[in-house]
């Protein structure tokens, strides 16, 4: 259903999507990697990165979740390269349940900073701008196929 | 071109692209010159704000700024941590107020070092920590009251206080501990050195504690 009514997805929107899910993968792959070579964070803007980053929120299941949000954007970045590629709705519908579900995460983790451990880390907040911003474009891609249902759909 | 030559260029260009930024980003965090822990930091001396017992095997410095988030959630768990093995350990305070971001910081430092003139340094410290949304704020005049307010609630000679706060020896005793801090490469607050050497110490108070019991347990 939603195939058919998803128009052509403009170019900026897409490229939009490729540009914050790539600074998103890069942010969240610094962490991963302080975390696994045990490197202090350097943390010149705000001064709590290596709390939050210690914390015991930063895991679940065990698993970093550096390492989660690494996944989170490398999937949202390849899903938008290869619907630039191919041109196949699919793609860009599937970022939109996964956007969704990263910005939902992302407010929590937000949450977590302010209220429970305190402590602020600038990495960790551009993350949260980053899946807010994905979140929105994911949005803004369902209103244009409501808007005008698709004519000519590839 | 064709578009299966399309798409291989375009696969080979974004493959570039995210193994060059993934480089760059290992290059850029390699260990820190501190993280190696091979730096080597001032011992205690007199001249620093310490408590504890001053013979103790134990060394345990603390680079803090008054104004950071984390740095009073860790004054609490030292503070907690000296009640329990304070004869045991060797505790100095030492300023790293982050002037850029923090205004207040570096006033408070001043506060903190003219109560110790009159041997309050850590009574004025624990103060500062607790009641911090009362100054952090503010600006430089009401920064000021509230200092003299903590000053009389600690029972503090005032005009001494206020004094020993403007005093050019405090202004540049707080500068040289900065300074340190910057020359030792430290980047963030609160930093701990046990044993001279740069140390995480867990948010956990229980953690926190073993951390120090078994340096003490290794040296006695």
């Amino acid at each position: 259903m939603l195939l058919k009514l998803l128009n052509k997805i403009p170019n900026w929107l897409i490229w939009s999507m490729v540009a914050f899910a790539f600074i998103g993968m890069i942010d969240a792959f610094y962490l991963t990697y302080t975390h696994y070579t045990g490197t202090e964070i350097v943390c010149t803007i705000y001064a709590g990165c290596n709390e939050v980053a210690q914390s015991e929120y930063s895991k679940l299941f065990g698993i970093p979740l550096s390492l989660l949000g690494t996944f989170y954007y490398f999937t949202v970045l390849f899903l938008s390269l290869l619907y630039i590629d191919t041109k196949k709705h699919i793609f860009a519908v599937l970022i939109i349940p996964i956007a969704t579900f990263g910005f939902l995460f992302s407010i929590y983790l937000t949450y977590l900073q302010l209220w429970v451990i305190e402590a602020l880390c600038i990495y960790c907040l551009s993350s949260g701008v980053t899946s807010s911003l994905l979140f929105i474009f994911s949005m803004v891609m369902l209103f244009l196929c409501h808007k005008k249902p698709c004519q000519n759909c590839s | 071109m064709n578009k299966y030559t399309k798409s291989v260029i375009f696969w080979t260009l974004a493959a570039i692209v995210i193994a060059v930024s993934v480089f760059i980003v290992i290059q850029g965090a390699e260990p820190s010159p501190y993280s190696g822990g091979d730096v080597s930091i001032d011992e205690i001396t007199e001249s620093d704000w310490s408590r504890g017992n001053p013979d103790a095997k134990v060394t345990f410095i603390e680079y803090s700024d008054f104004q950071c988030p984390a740095c009073d959630l860790f004054a609490a768990l030292t503070d907690e941590m000296m009640k329990e093995y304070g004869n045991h350990v060797n505790f100095a305070y030492r300023h790293f107020p982050l002037k850029s971001i923090h205004p207040n910081a570096m006033p408070a430092a001043r506060a903190v070092n003219a109560a110790g003139q009159q041997g309050q340094f850590f009574e004025m410290h624990n103060l500062l920590f607790l009641n911090k949304y009362h100054w952090e704020h503010e600006n430089a005049e009401d920064v000021e009251l509230a200092f003299l307010e903590f000053a009389d609630e600690l029972k503090l000679d005032s005009k001494k206080f206020y004094e020993d706060y403007n005093s050019k020896d405090n202004i540049q005793s707080v500068e040289n501990d900065y300074n340190n801090a910057i020359k030792v490469g430290l980047t963030y607050t609160p930093s701990f050195f046990l044993n001279g050497e740069l140390t995480r110490m867990p948010q956990n108070p229980e953690a926190f504690n073993k951390i120090i019991r078994d340096a003490i347990e290794a040296v006695e």
